[in-house]
């Protein structure tokens, strides 16, 4: 199964960074939207199996793009990559099932055993 | 001394150790952010903290140095501005060494210009969340927006949008790597309403 992933980040920087870090070690179908807005329209059409969600973003929020993307997928399976490490946020988040954090700047490693270990589950 | 000037130098008392506390766990975050971005040991050192009348704050930055000087609004329990000044050439060392690793033939202004302001966000980031966490309270900050700059220039131009403030927060540090050493400088400007006082209460 060729992985479908959409990476959602204001940072093209970041963007960039993510985008590398996967196609370097596996081959995976990857599309980038620029804040939370975007996120759904893309998601809507891509129907991604993870996304990698920012929070601190303009026009929308990860936070606020999450609940939306719920709303009518359930199952998504979003990792959120912030900067923004605040356990009084993280902590509702944390409870929800197919939820994970990534701290901001990220581990390659790190996020590759993440992604593997939810492609693992969905094949 | 004015009696404000009595009532900060009194706060200062009271709150240095706290706040000393909370710059020294945020400093740790960041090094350990800087380090996993540039994939080397960073070492991020907290220097000092004071609460300055907002007039020193021009002296308290090297005046003659182009900066990249970041400004982010805060929201939550601290209400405010939060200001971050690097001087230019040693950031444009951190983005050669970041940029050769991922893109090494790249001119691309906006990618540039996205680097930049990624690593403002990740260094106010990594404070904001440890005074959050420090609080058990939320604090937002908006997508810090770069503006090279004298820092002259930069805080005329901040200061004269925000209502009369008395007193900021000055917070010093340094990060340095095998390479370099480099200064940098986190103002807080509270704001009307903000759990980090403009002259009064403790931090708690």
């Amino acid at each position: 199964m060729k992985p479908k992933i959409l990476i959602v980040d204001d940072s093209q920087f970041t963007r960039l960074l993510i985008r590398k870090c996967i196609e370097k070690n596996m081959n995976a179908e990857i599309k980038e939207a620029n804040d939370g807005h975007e996120a759904l329209k893309v998601f809507k059409d891509f129907e991604p199996h993870i996304v990698f969600m920012d929070i601190n973003m303009p026009k929308m929020d990860g936070i606020t793009a999450l609940k939306k993307i719920r709303s009518f997928n359930k199952d998504a399976i979003i990792v959120m990559v912030t900067a923004l490490e605040q356990q009084s946020i993280t902590r509702d988040l944390k409870s929800l099932p197919n939820v994970a954090f990534i701290a901001k700047p990220f581990d390659c490693n790190a996020l590759l055993n993440m992604l593997t270990s939810y492609i693992k589950r969905l094949v | 001394m004015t009696s404000s000037g009595e009532e900060v130098m009194q706060l200062l008392a009271i709150k240095d150790p706290t706040l000393s506390t909370i710059c020294k766990r945020a400093a740790s975050n960041v090094a350990k952010r800087l380090s996993a971005l540039l994939n080397r040991n960073v070492k991020y050192t907290f220097t000092g903290i004071s609460i300055i009348p907002l007039e020193n704050l021009y002296n308290a930055v090297d005046g003659g140095d182009v900066y990249v000087n970041f400004v982010s609004t805060l929201e939550g329990a601290i209400k405010g501005l939060v200001l971050l000044l690097i001087p230019y050439g040693s950031m444009t060392e951190i983005m050669k060494h970041l940029l050769e690793g991922l893109c090494p033939n790249s001119n691309d202004r906006e990618i540039k210009l996205s680097l930049v302001q990624e690593l403002g966000n990740i260094i106010i980031g990594g404070f904001i969340s440890e005074i959050a966490n420090y609080m058990n309270s939320t604090i937002f900050y908006s997508i810090p927006s770069p503006i090279i700059d004298l820092p002259r220039a930069f805080l005329d131009a901040v200061i004269s949008l925000l209502a009369p403030l008395d007193f900021v927060i000055m917070i010093n540090a340094t990060i340095e790597d095998y390479t370099s050493s480099l200064q940098v400088h986190i103002v807080l400007l509270p704001g009307d309403g903000s759990a980090i006082p403009q002259t009064g209460e403790s931090l708690q």
